[in-house]
């Protein structure tokens, strides 16, 4: 796959230790392929912290979501704009933090992330609508807002033993 | 998207030779799963074996998938890694499919499928 000219990561040294220490910063175009890529280094840049298997997953669930909406809703119809991502550790946890210059949310407001199913009749099974609930079901303190048309979305990941 | 399917006795297995079913190749999943799914015997079941990753696309491409085969047609997943399994338990997909913890099993367990 060739490299997109257009993506552009950085990665501090991670303090695997101190409190709310930028573990990394990515900042790259708004694709699929880019999301892939920028998980897998957000990933190695978490190995310092050896988090449990269970845990990794959650993150990595987690980050192809919140990423990927990006990626299909933000920048849906318009050129792949930037796309940038911010993990810290902290006593608190992950903190993930995600910045766009698509459109904003659907009426300002992060989708309720309900189990798709609840829209649909009985004997029918959803195909989409997955990505906010499993979103909801896995980060904490979840917070969006959108300054000088940016969306701004944070969030925490209640890993390595931290409150939950 | 590598994908290859083959006849088992009674039974279409349908490998996919990828690490990740993401949004990067979901849709690419969902055509291949239904091109090498179209005929062929009822019972489908699809290896996950190599997959380490799906995110709710690859999820609803599979959904979806299972629901393009139609009514007589059977869609059951076999080796599911971690990752892989904690999404479709999360979303409660599970219940969905009959899931086995790999081929060999799946195979066997088509014998007493009714």
């Amino acid at each position: 796959m060739p490299h997109d000219a257009a993506m552009n990561h950085a990665h501090s040294t991670p303090p695997a230790t101190a409190a709310g220490g930028v573990l990394s910063r990515a900042a790259f175009r708004a694709t699929f392929d880019n999301v892939r890529r920028a998980i897998e280094e957000a990933m190695v840049s978490l190995e310092p912290l050896a988090l449990s298997d269970e845990d990794c997953d959650s993150v990595q669930i987690v980050l192809a979501e919140a990423l990927n909406n990006v990626v299909e809703h933000a920048y849906r119809g318009a050129e792949p704009g930037e796309v940038k991502l911010v993990l810290r550790h902290g006593r608190a946890g992950l903190l993930i933090e995600i910045r766009d210059k698509g459109k904003p949310m659907p009426n300002g407001r992060t989708p309720t992330g309900d189990h798709p199913s609840r829209a649909l009749g009985a004997d029918e099974l959803p195909e989409g609508g997955f990505g906010w609930f499993l979103i909801r079901e896995l980060a904490r303190d979840l917070i969006y807002d959108r300054e000088n048309g940016e969306n701004f979305l944070i969030f925490r990941m209640a890993i390595g033993g931290a409150p939950r | 998207m590598r994908m290859t399917a083959s006849v088992e006795g009674d039974v279409l297995v349908v490998s996919v030779e990828e690490t990740r079913i993401d949004a990067a190749v979901a849709v690419r999943f969902k055509h291949r799963l239904r091109e090498l799914s179209e005929g062929g015997p009822d019972r489908v079941v699809l290896d996950l074996g190599s997959v380490g990753f799906l995110d709710s696309s690859g999820l609803g491409a599979v959904v979806g998938a299972m629901k393009h085969l139609g009514p007589g047609r059977t869609l059951d997943l076999a080796g599911l890694t971690p990752t892989v399994d904690k999404v479709f338990r999360m979303t409660r997909m599970d219940s969905v499919f009959r899931i086995f913890p790999d081929l060999g099993t799946a195979l066997k367990g088509a014998a007493h499928a009714s």
